[in-house]
């Protein structure tokens, strides 16, 4: 458990990034789930608990969820289930429905945790993400960014993207042992791995090819090929780039 | 000085910064809370937060200002029936994940229509046991939602 | 019977459902101090320096004890009857220290975060040592784990101990011919070594105690416990205090599994509130309750079997080496169940050997987990007579009807007489409910997946023969009701509940009016606690003694206030009866409440024996294998039980379904790893992974009941046999799906798709 000086509730996002800058010890907190795994001391914590960031709106092209939104709010919410019925069920096997209720995802994403669930669909449907000081940019380029005072409060997904996601877990609730997830839209193919056990990676080149409508034999040689896979408690490297071609197959059946 | 609804009762209660619900929730009475680990995992500390189940471990105290609290102390005509149900499975053993199982059983009772034995398996998953196998708990759980 | 064999609800049930403050940490007072340990960081190492200074100086703290403070007396917290069969070789705190997480140092302070505030100003010099990590070359090692005078309760030429090797235990036993000449002498033989993992208790209350000094200045300690009578003889030992000074409480307990067997937090506090005078209690985290407390031992199994071609097994060798970690906790016990308690299932034997080795290792010791060592022996003996019976093409069914021993029998090993025993009959039924015969053990299902079958059996014991004497006390009180007083140590089970019912059927009473009260060490009679399956069983017929005994003071009460001959008296509902003459318990007790002829009726009853009846189990799996990803699924599992007269049918079966869980979990996901230093990476819910709702498809048990003449109304024991065959079980499946047999645990999904490495 973190320790914590003082807890603020700022009144906009403006007073957010004042207050977060104030201090090098200063930290954001969504649900504070995996936070209070860590053991640091904290001056100031900042929630956006009251902003109205808890939203998850549509526009025309985009599907736009709030930072504070909860994982428990992303796996039911009827547009979500409309637009990307795979995001829902990703966040849907994480430990379990109390902790959905807390969870942030704004918080989530921008801790860039190597497990995640959330991050491999956000790249592969080309998401982007709003930060109150650097402003918008994808999530590509996010993921890529020195970690930096910032905060991330808002999260849109293109709808011309058609998402698909899976996992193999050793059992239910746990960590994936490894996920993918796979945007297409009509002229493109994003094929996303996590939880490697290292951060999502896009697989350009297998990527590519599935866009040229090479086979899944090809495919799946140049996922093997480019895409870093390491060795944690839960599966070694040679394991996970065997799963990496079964979670595309399953994936390549569904399209 | 925050202000917590727990099961209608309005308290007003100093607390520390640090401090998480759970341990706020103790230090008023409402000992039915339990903790089993410190990762989120086990949810022997779930309670009602503005009606959905949370992990009360997880939660700053401060965060819960002027919110309503729900623990096994405040629902105690569903507690006697879905207990009731446990109790003949021999489904409660030893009981110390059971405040937290019936709190968010009685949240998926509010939340879910008709739900298959997967579907209760999965809204219950954060909830670890380690005495019952599970198998008695869903017979009990099974008959609660037919009720 | 009335009672026996009936439904009935837990007594603590509605206390428990409606979330009472009944458990250890809910009792404790507002005002005690908060107790915290400094953990070792290192797994081998001498404290040259420790400075407290700083950590004193914080604020709201009361005190810091180091390995100086405390007294210089050996002693063991394995809950075991004296004398403990576990060596004298842990202090409170030691300037040794033998693996992470080991204790070096207690602080007490008004709050947690000034508790904690202080651990983190203890400034510690080590002198690290070489650890010794791996237990298959801990024998000899350069690294002596205890170098210092340990005492043995055991003599040498019992127990083989050899600290100065890092042998804590070695020895063996051999039955009937010779072994070797009978192996030679058979058609097929077969040599395998299986290993088993630590598997972590992983009850969800975690450990803690509370204590406080009483109004006569006597140490009283609340604490989450199986074993509170062996905890105040020990705690007695430790701080070299009298056992007349200690009192100890168990109040409910959230889950023990064995954990709860050995005493791991109590002394803590207790040396706190009596060098203090002040309440104090310790609250474990779960982090602590993994990486500090204990665990299932880590073993290697070697088993060699031979037979002849038609089946018939000769000869069984079985060695046991057993990973003990730092202290010798449940060591020389628990591997001899490896032996014990699975060769004897076979007794066309002809020679049978048994030997083990238990050695020091710098890792977290190992205690007493459900199985207790049987667990560990039947995955080997078991997963070794299934690949035996596949290369005889011999369906495992067969090669058990077979071989298996039968009631009335006694057995070469170990040498047993089985006075009841329907093991036949439950591998006939689990056979039939699987559906065994009536499909192939490996189906390929239309979406690729296979669906495969395997099974094993298992025995455990009922109490430790000669050992284990537990005592019941039944009042009638002047009100007519009953108090009856055990220390059974229920945690969480429903012991309490089966000890009613088997005093309400034994004097035809209403359950309602017998009001039990257990487990306190001034109030309630001896018992040795809640371990080897011993509750329902040997408590039990303490209990059922203790009735009888009252029955009969009553009986002869009633006919001397009749003035008529005892045998014309008769007790049911409540009441005793000479003909048509009825005198209800309540008057009773009011006659006796007053004048010259009163006093209170007070039956007592003990119980000892000197056997341990063996309960029985047939497990069969059923489950779901991807070729593609090496995952398995438990879909169905099925668990037939002989023991013997099934008290309390809903209670019972959950223990039987519990078993079977927690087996699955051991036999696939339940993986301890350490780093390179001896540091447990395992060490949380996050990377320890029990099994979840959903993991658990069916289970489904069926009892077989023989009837034990020894036991109370003919039960055995059922709590820790029930988690012995899932593993052997799903081995097998795993191998009807795969072809590859598996010989370490747990199974996990990488090691069945590409083998183990």
């Amino acid at each position: 458990m973190y320790t914590v000086r003082s807890y603020v509730r700022p009144e906009s996002l403006e007073q957010a990034i004042t207050e977060l800058k104030s201090g090098k010890h200063n930290r954001m907190i969504g649900g504070g789930v995996f936070l209070k795994m860590q053991h640091r001391a904290i001056s100031k914590l900042i929630s956006l608990d009251g902003l109205g960031l808890d939203q998850i709106t549509q526009t025309d092209e985009s599907v736009i969820i709030g930072g504070a939104v909860s994982l428990r709010d992303i796996e039911t919410n009827p547009i979500i289930l409309d637009h990307f019925p795979a995001l829902s069920y990703a966040v849907s096997q994480i430990v379990g429905v109390q902790l959905r209720n807390l969870a942030q995802v704004g918080a989530s994403v921008f801790s860039r945790y190597g497990f995640s669930d959330i991050i491999p669909c956000l790249l592969a449907a080309d998401a982007s993400v709003k930060l109150a000081e650097a402003g918008e940019m994808k999530i590509s380029e996010f993921l890529d960014r020195e970690r930096d005072w910032d905060i991330l409060y808002e999260i849109s997904l293109p709808k011309e993207v058609t998402l698909a996601y899976d996992n193999l877990r050793q059992t239910n609730g746990d960590f994936s042992s490894l996920n993918l997830a796979i945007g297409k839209t009509e002229d493109d193919w994003r094929i996303v791995y996590g939880a490697r056990p290292m951060g999502a990676f896009l697989a350009e080149a297998a990527s590519q090819a599935a866009k040229d409508g090479q086979s899944l034999e090809e495919v799946t040689r140049l996922v093997q090929e480019e895409v870093p896979f390491g060795t944690n408690l839960r599966a070694s490297a040679d394991y996970r780039r065997h799963l990496a071609g079964v979670l595309l197959e399953r994936l390549w059946e569904v399209q | 000085m925050i202000t917590l609804t727990v099961n209608g009762k309005v308290h007003q209660t100093e607390v520390d910064t640090n401090e998480v619900l759970i341990d706020t929730l103790r230090r008023l009475g409402y000992k039915s809370v339990k903790r089993g680990c410190e990762t989120a995992n086990c949810g022997l500390c779930t309670v009602l937060l503005d009606d959905k189940a949370i992990l009360s471990c997880s939660l700053l105290s401060l965060r819960a200002d002027g919110k309503h609290i729900l623990t096994l102390e405040g629902v105690r005509e569903e507690a006697k029936l879905l207990g009731g149900f446990l109790a003949e499975q021999g489904g409660e053993q030893c009981g110390y994940c059971t405040p937290g199982l019936m709190m968010n059983t009685i949240a998926m009772k509010r939340e879910l229509v008709d739900p298959t034995d997967e579907e209760i398996a999965h809204y219950l998953m954060g909830n670890l046991c380690r005495c019952s196998g599970y198998v008695s708990q869903l017979r009990a759980i099974r008959q609660y939602l037919e009720v | 019977m009335k009672f026996v064999g009936r439904q009935f609800k837990k007594i603590d049930s509605s206390a428990i459902t409606s979330g009472k403050p009944i458990y250890t940490d809910d009792l404790a007072a507002a005002d005690a101090l908060i107790v915290k340990v400094l953990r070792s960081p290192h797994a081998h190492a001498i404290i040259e320096e420790i400075d407290v200074s700083r950590a004193e100086a914080q604020p709201g703290v009361e005190i810091v004890l180091t390995h100086k403070d405390v007294p210089k007396t050996r002693f063991t917290l394995a809950g075991q009857s004296y004398p403990e069969p576990s060596p004298y070789d842990q202090l409170i705190l030691d300037s040794k220290v033998r693996y992470v997480g080991d204790a070096v140092a207690i602080v007490a302070a008004q709050t947690e975060t000034q508790a904690e505030n202080a651990l983190k100003r203890i400034k510690v010099t080590y002198k690290k040592l070489e650890p010794v990590l791996d237990f298959e070359t801990a024998i000899d090692h350069p690294s002596i784990i205890h170098d210092e005078e340990v005492h043995f309760n055991l003599p040498q030429h019992v127990g083989g101990q050899d600290t100065k090797r890092n042998i804590m235990a070695s020895y063996g036993f051999s039955f009937g011919e010779d072994i070797e000449t009978t192996l030679a002498d058979c058609d097929v033989t077969l040599e395998r070594a299986y290993y088993m993992q630590a598997a972590a208790q992983s009850m969800m209350e975690t450990f803690r105690s509370y204590t406080y000094l009483d109004a006569r200045d006597r140490l009283c300690v609340i604490t989450s416990t199986q074993v509170p009578f062996h905890i105040k003889r020990q705690l007695a030992r430790a701080l070299e205090m009298s056992p007349s000074k200690i009192r100890v409480i168990k109040p409910r307990i959230g889950g023990g599994f064995g954990a709860k067997q050995t005493s791991e937090s109590e002394i803590y506090p207790a040396i706190v509130t009596l060098k203090t005078g002040k309440p104090a209690k310790i609250v474990y985290t779960r982090k602590e309750t993994f990486s500090s407390s204990n665990s299932r031992h880590a073993m290697r199994i070697t088993v060699r079997i031979g037979a002849d071609r038609s089946g018939r097994i000769r000869a069984i060798d079985l060695h046991s080496l057993s990973d003990q970690g730092a202290y010798g906790h449940h060591g020389f016990t628990t591997v001899k169940l490896t032996g014990e308690k699975s060769i004897p299932l076979y007794n066309k034997l002809e020679a049978a050997k048994f030997s083990a080795d238990v050695v020091y290792t710098n890792k977290l010791k190992a205690g007493a987990f459900r199985g207790y060592g049987a667990t560990q022996g039947t995955f080997a003996l078991e997963s070794a007579i299934n690949e035996l019976a596949d290369r005889l093409e011999i369906d495992p069914v067969d090669i058990r009807q077979m071989n298996i021993v039968q009631e009335g029998e006694t057995t070469l090993a170990f040498d047993k007489l089985i006075e009841s025993s329907k093991l036949d009959r439950c591998i006939e039924t689990g056979a039939k409910m699987i559906g065994w015969h009536d499909k192939p053990r490996r189906r390929v299902m239309e979406d690729g997946t296979i669906r495969a079958t395997g099974m094993a059996i298992t025995m455990q014991g009922s109490g430790i023969a000669n050992i284990d004497n537990a005592t019941a006390i039944i009042k009638l009180n002047e009100t007519g009701d009953l108090s009856l007083f055990i220390s059974a140590s229920d945690n969480g089970m429903g012991t309490d509940t089966v000890l009613v019912q088997l005093a309400a059927e034994t004097l035809k009473v209403d359950p309602d009016e017998i009001t039990l009260i257990a487990a306190d060490t001034d109030l309630t009679p001896y018992d040795p606690g809640s371990y080897a399956s011993s509750g329902a069983y040997v408590t039990g017929m303490a209990v059922v003694n203790a009735c009888n005994d009252l029955k009969n003071k009553m009986t002869e009460m009633a006919a001397a206030y009749w003035n008529v001959p005892p045998a014309e008296v008769e007790q049911k509902d409540g009441a005793i009866y000479h003909k048509d003459t009825r005198l209800p318990f309540i008057d009773l007790g009011r006659i006796l409440s007053v004048g010259p002829s009163g006093g209170t009726l007070v039956g007592t009853g003990s119980f000892g024996h000197p056997a341990s009846p063996p309960p029985y189990m047939a497990g069969f799996a059923d489950i779901n294998y991807d070729p593609k990803t090496g995952l398995v699924k438990v879909v169905d599992y099925v668990g037939v039980v002989d023991c013997g007269t099934v008290i309390n049918p809903a209670l019972a079966t959950v223990q039987a379904e519990s078993g079977v869980v927690q087996g699955i979990g051991y036999a696939l996901y339940e993986d301890v790893q350490y780093g390179p230093t001896g540091q447990l990476f395992t060490n949380n819910f996050l990377q320890y992974k029990i099994p979840t709702r959903p993991d658990i498809a069916q289970v489904r048990i069926a009892f077989e009941e023989s009837y034990e003449p020894s036991g109370p109304y003919g039960a055995k024991s059922i709590g820790e046999v029930v988690i012995n065959t899932s593993a052997p079980a799903i081995q097998s499946a795993i191998h009807a799906a795969t072809g590859r047999y598996l010989y370490h645990l747990p199974m996990k999904p990488e090691a069945i798709l590409f083998g183990e490495k």
